[in-house]
Parts: structure tokens; C-alpha cells; sequence
């Protein structure tokens, strides 16, 4: 009896955690007016409506929000781990004056709130003249993500055992080259679940992206879901068909995601 | 830990990071402090006038009150959401997770749970906005199970009493099944021959959860409820694509008030004091999360 009590616990809850994909999968294969008449059913009235998503990619251009979105991505994940392993590196092997001002002053980073700097940020790039643009894109998210990065990878780096080092140096190597030879592989663990928390976070990063940019070619993913939603004749169907498209690739990331969340967020706990 | 021939040898590992800090960190951190004591409308700095602590005062101290009054509807908003996801999440999360062990078929409902904490972002949240629609599947559902006294004609975002109920509901949803799966990866990590040796010893099932299962959660509740605080402080994206902060600033939080106040009054000066303050409202949270984040260097 208590176990069919577990089961029935567990599958609620589960159904809680699919049913808005189901309904957004629904939705973005109706028509447009069976989404405004039956907006509470996850299901098609009619044959699924495909041609949704052509219209959403093609017409709406949401290829190109694609393209952006990817673009920007994939240079905040680079910038990411190319930066902040060096400087984890740098906190985790040598010994040297004033470090732990700069590891301090970049954790305390992570507190001041986003919305706080906005307004700076977007004057300081506009006068660099980096409005509509990646690069005006990528660079705040890479800082924005420096704390935990910097702490992650630190961490990570004091784990390895420090005779690999002095081997190292031993063989003639250098301090740059047992970073990039030894260390850096080493660290891929770590690397992977900064990777994927960095490509969410940009995947789905709004406010900065919507201050910076106003051109609509530039637009990221999550700008051409405002871009639907503001318009005079809102359509459900179309709204959801752009949601999956934006949702898919976070989805594929899944498989990855589990266990580095946990290994990564519990390197935080064994300190306390 | 070394010392390099070349002493400056670390500080060139560090210089990229920090370029990118001056550049963007520094710069936007120091000039929104200047910035919270100008009254300033954007375009141009010299139209900027220096006014001291008086945007201070407006919001806080009540010299504009409406102003103070939307400030602290909003901080109020925040500390809401705070309360109820650590309320709601922690246990609700303790109990799943306690469920879910030594159930048959575990990776299935965790691979399940996981959802919602990877997907919840914008695409997520227009998906809410239409659940919450007066004739979305919120209210259709209260209406089929006969708790019409839930079913909110105007939809719950849409009428200033329930709006905020909304915007929690959906925090919930996204921050539950991380905590679940932290107190599930806590549980399981647990060897099961501790309980064992503790039973033959004659210890009772209040003494193995106090002595063992418990110190072993501590830790995960605690880094489990600091982020959740942080998070529901620092609330935009969910508020901003749902509710815009209505209906009547029913749903205002810290981050869309400052937001507003910049970018569409296009007072500046304000809206960096107000972050400012809020910063420092957070400041307490701010020293346990540090805390956390010390590491061994």
C-alpha cells in the first residue's frame, strides 16, 4: 500500500514537471484559432499543423535569431573557460603577493545584482560603439559568469596532485605549458559543467542581450519570443513553435547536465 | 603551492580575466555608485546634475511617495518569494527525495524531474503566461476537479491579487528539482552499512536521522536555501516576460522597478540607488554566500 502511495507521490509530481512541455508541443501544432478557442487543451483539435514551425523559422526569421543565439553562446562558453581556468590556475598553484584580494574582489562579484550595473554597462559599451553587436554581447556575459568559474575551477585545480607539477618542472616544463598540457585536460570535468551552466545561462540570458540590442538581425532567441509576443495579434501556436525551437537545444544538453550539476554544486558544500 | 623564478609569472594568468574586468566590471560598478547620487536623464553626463543623497531619500525616506511606496512594495515582493520557495522547496523537496530513494525505477522520475531546472528560462515562461490564461489549463483544471473557489476568472496573472501567487508558483516549479536532486545525490551517498552498524549498536530511527542522515543534509540545506534567497532577490526574467510587474505593481519586484525606473522614466540616477540599496538589503545573504565560496588557496 505505501509503496503504490510512493508511485502515485512521485508520478504527480512528475506530471507537474512534463505538462507545460506537453501543452507548449500541443499548442505549437495547432491551428491558430484552435489555440485561442481551446487554449486549456495540450492537444491538436485538428491534424498537427508542421507548417508552424516553417513559418516561426523561415518567415519569422528565426533562423537567424538561431544563428545569433549560437554565435554568442559559443563564444561566452570559449571565453569562459579559456579566462577563468587560467586564473583558477593561477589561484590553485602559485604563491604569490595579493591574491587573495583578487580571488575576493572577483567572488564578490556574484552579488552585486545584475540589474544594478545595467545602466553603466550599456553607456560604457555604447561609447565603445558595441551596440548590435556580438562582441557587445559576449563580453559582460563572460564577466558576469567569472565568480563562480573562478571558484569552480580553483577548487578543481587544488584537487590535482601537486607532484604532477614538480614532475613537470622537473622534465623542463614550463608554467604555461603544464597549464595547457597537463592541468587544462586534467580539468575537463570541471570544464564540462562550467561549460553547460554557461551555455544555459546565455542561452537564456534576456535583459542584457534586449539592452544592447535593437536591430532586429542581431536579436537572440529569447529576444524573437518577445519580438511574437508583442505583436498586435498574438498567436499561441506560433508563440510555442519559437518556445520549442529555443527549448530543443537546452534539451539535447540534458543527457550531460545531471551529474555535473550535482559534482559541481557539491564542490561548494565539502568547504562548509 | 610555488613560488616562480618570474614573479610575475601568476600575475599574467590572471591579466585576461582582469582586463575584462576593468574593462566592463570596474567602470560599470564605479560609475553606477557615482551615478546613484545624479539626477541624470541619459545621452550626456554634463547634463547631469549632483544632487547628493536625495534620490536616496526619494525612495526611501518617502520625499516621493509614490516612489517609496512602489520601492517598498517591491522589496516586500521579493522577500515573498524568498519565504515561500524556501518554505515550500526545502520540505517538499526533503520528502520527494526521501520517496524517491530505494524506489524502483529512480533514474526514470529523477531523469523526469530534472526538466523543469535546465528548461526554465523565457521559452518556459511564455508557456506559464498561457497555462495562467483565464481560459488556460490553470483554471480549467480547478474547474474539473470542483474547486471552483480556485478558479480565478481573469486568469492569475491577471488580477492584482493572485499575480504574485503566479510568479512563485513558476519559481517553485524551476527551483524545486534542484534542491531535490542535491538532497537525492546527499541520500544515496550515504553508506548504507553507517545505519547498519549504528541498528546493531541499538540506536533508534530518530538517532540514525539525527546522527547521520542529518549532518550529511545540513550542509546541502544550507547552500540550497542561500541560493534560493539570492535567487529570488536578484528576480527579473520570470516577472518581466509574465506580469511586467502588474497588474498595478502587484507583481513589482526589486529588478523590474529598477529597470523601469531606467530604461523607460529614464531616471538613471534613481534607478542605480535603488540597486545600490537593494544590493545592500542583500548584504547580509551576501556574506553567508561568501562564505561558501571560500576555497583553500
Amino acid at each position: 500500500m505505501v509503496k503504490y502511495l510512493k508511485h502515485i507521490l512521485l508520478v504527480i509530481y512528475g506530471v507537474t514537471c512534463v505538462y507545460p512541455f506537453l501543452w507548449m508541443i500541443g499548442t505549437s501544432l495547432k491551428t491558430t484559432q484552435d489555440s485561442l478557442a481551446n487554449p486549456q487543451s495540450p492537444f491538436p483539435k485538428a491534424a498537427p499543423l508542421w507548417s508552424n514551425f516553417g513559418e516561426v523559422w523561415s518567415k519569422l526569421n528565426f533562423y537567424q535569431f538561431f544563428v545569433n543565439s549560437v554565435v554568442v553562446s559559443l563564444f561566452v562558453i570559449l571565453g569562459v573557460v579559456v579566462i577563468y581556468t587560467m586564473m583558477g590556475y593561477s589561484f590553485a598553484k602559485f604563491r604569490y603577493k595579493g591574491k587573495k584580494i583578487f580571488y575576493y574582489t572577483f567572488i564578490a562579484l556574484l552579488l552585486v545584482p545584475g540589474v544594478t550595473t545595467l545602466i553603466p554597462l550599456y553607456i560604457n559599451m555604447t561609447n565603445l560603439g558595441l551596440q548590435n553587436s556580438y562582441i557587445g554581447m559576449i563580453l559582460p556575459m563572460i564577466n558576469g559568469a567569472a565568480p563562480f568559474a573562478i571558484f569552480l575551477f580553483t577548487s578543481y585545480f587544488r584537487t590535482i596532485s601537486h607532484e604532477l607539477y614538480e614532475s613537470a618542472v622537473l622534465d623542463g616544463c614550463g608554467s604555461f605549458k603544464i597549464y595547457w598540457r597537463i592541468y587544462l585536460p586534467l580539468a575537463l570535468p570541471a570544464i564540462g559543467t562550467i561549460a553547460i551552466l554557461n551555455f544555459i545561462g546565455s542561452w537564456n540570458n534576456i535583459l542584457w542581450p534586449m539592452i544592447i540590442v535593437d536591430k532586429q538581425s542581431m536579436f537572440t532567441l529569447p529576444m524573437g519570443l518577445m519580438y511574437l509576443d508583442s505583436s498586435s495579434f498574438k498567436k499561441w501556436n506560433e508563440l510555442m513553435a519559437g518556445a520549442l525551437i529555443t527549448v530543443i537545444p537546452i534539451l539535447m544538453a540534458f543527457p550531460f547536465m545531471q551529474k555535473m550539476y550535482v559534482k559541481g554544486m557539491t564542490v561548494g558544500s565539502v568547504k562548509m | 603551492m610555488v613560488t616562480t623564478k618570474n614573479k610575475w609569472v601568476p600575475y599574467l594568468f590572471l591579466l585576461p580575466g582582469v582586463l575584462l574586468f576593468l574593462g566592463v566590471g570596474v567602470y560599470s560598478v564605479g560609475f553606477s555608485i557615482l551615478l546613484s547620487f545624479y539626477n541624470w536623464s541619459g545621452i550626456d553626463f554634463s547634463t547631469a546634475r549632483f544632487e547628493g543623497l536625495a534620490n536616496f531619500r526619494q525612495f526611501l525616506l518617502g520625499d516621493d511617495p509614490i516612489v517609496t511606496q512602489n520601492f517598498y512594495k517591491a522589496l516586500l515582493h521579493n522577500a515573498l518569494i524568498a519565504v515561500f520557495q524556501v518554505v515550500i522547496v526545502v520540505p517538499a523537496a526533503l520528502v520527494l527525495a526521501f520517496t524517491l530513494q530505494n524506489t524502483k525505477m529512480a533514474a526514470m522520475y529523477r531523469t523526469v524531474y530534472f526538466l523543469p531546472m535546465i528548461a526554465s528560462g523565457v521559452a518556459i515562461f511564455y508557456v506559464w503566461k498561457g497555462l495562467f490564461e483565464p481560459a488556460g489549463a490553470l483554471n480549467a483544471l480547478f474547474q474539473w476537479i470542483g474547486l471552483d473557489f480556485l478558479v480565478i476568472p481573469g486568469g492569475m496573472l491577471g488580477s492584482s491579487s493572485t499575480s504574485l501567487m503566479g510568479i512563485i508558483l513558476t519559481t517553485i516549479w524551476g527551483g524545486l528539482p534542484g534542491t531535490l536532486i542535491l538532497y537525492y545525490a546527499g541520500l544515496t551517498s550515504i553508506d548504507p552499512t553507517l545505519y547498519e552498524a549504528a541498528s546493531v549498536d541499538g540506536a533508534s530511527k530518530t538517532t540514525l536521522i539525527r546522527k547521520i542522515t542529518w549532518p550529511l543534509l545540513k550542509p546541502i540545506t544550507l547552500i540550497a536555501v542561500i541560493q534560493m534567497i539570492n535567487g529570488a532577490f536578484q528576480t527579473f526574467e520570470n516577472v518581466f516576460i509574465m506580469t511586467g510587474g502588474g497588474p498595478g505593481g502587484s507583481s513589482e519586484v526589486i529588478g523590474t522597478l529598477v529597470y523601469r525606473t531606467a530604461f523607460l522614466d529614464n531616471d538613471y540616477g534613481l534607478a542605480s540607488a535603488i540597486g545600490w540599496v537593494s544590493f545592500l538589503v542583500t548584504g547580509v545573504i551576501a556574506i553567508f554566500s561568501i562564505r561558501s565560496f571560500q576555497a583553500d588557496i
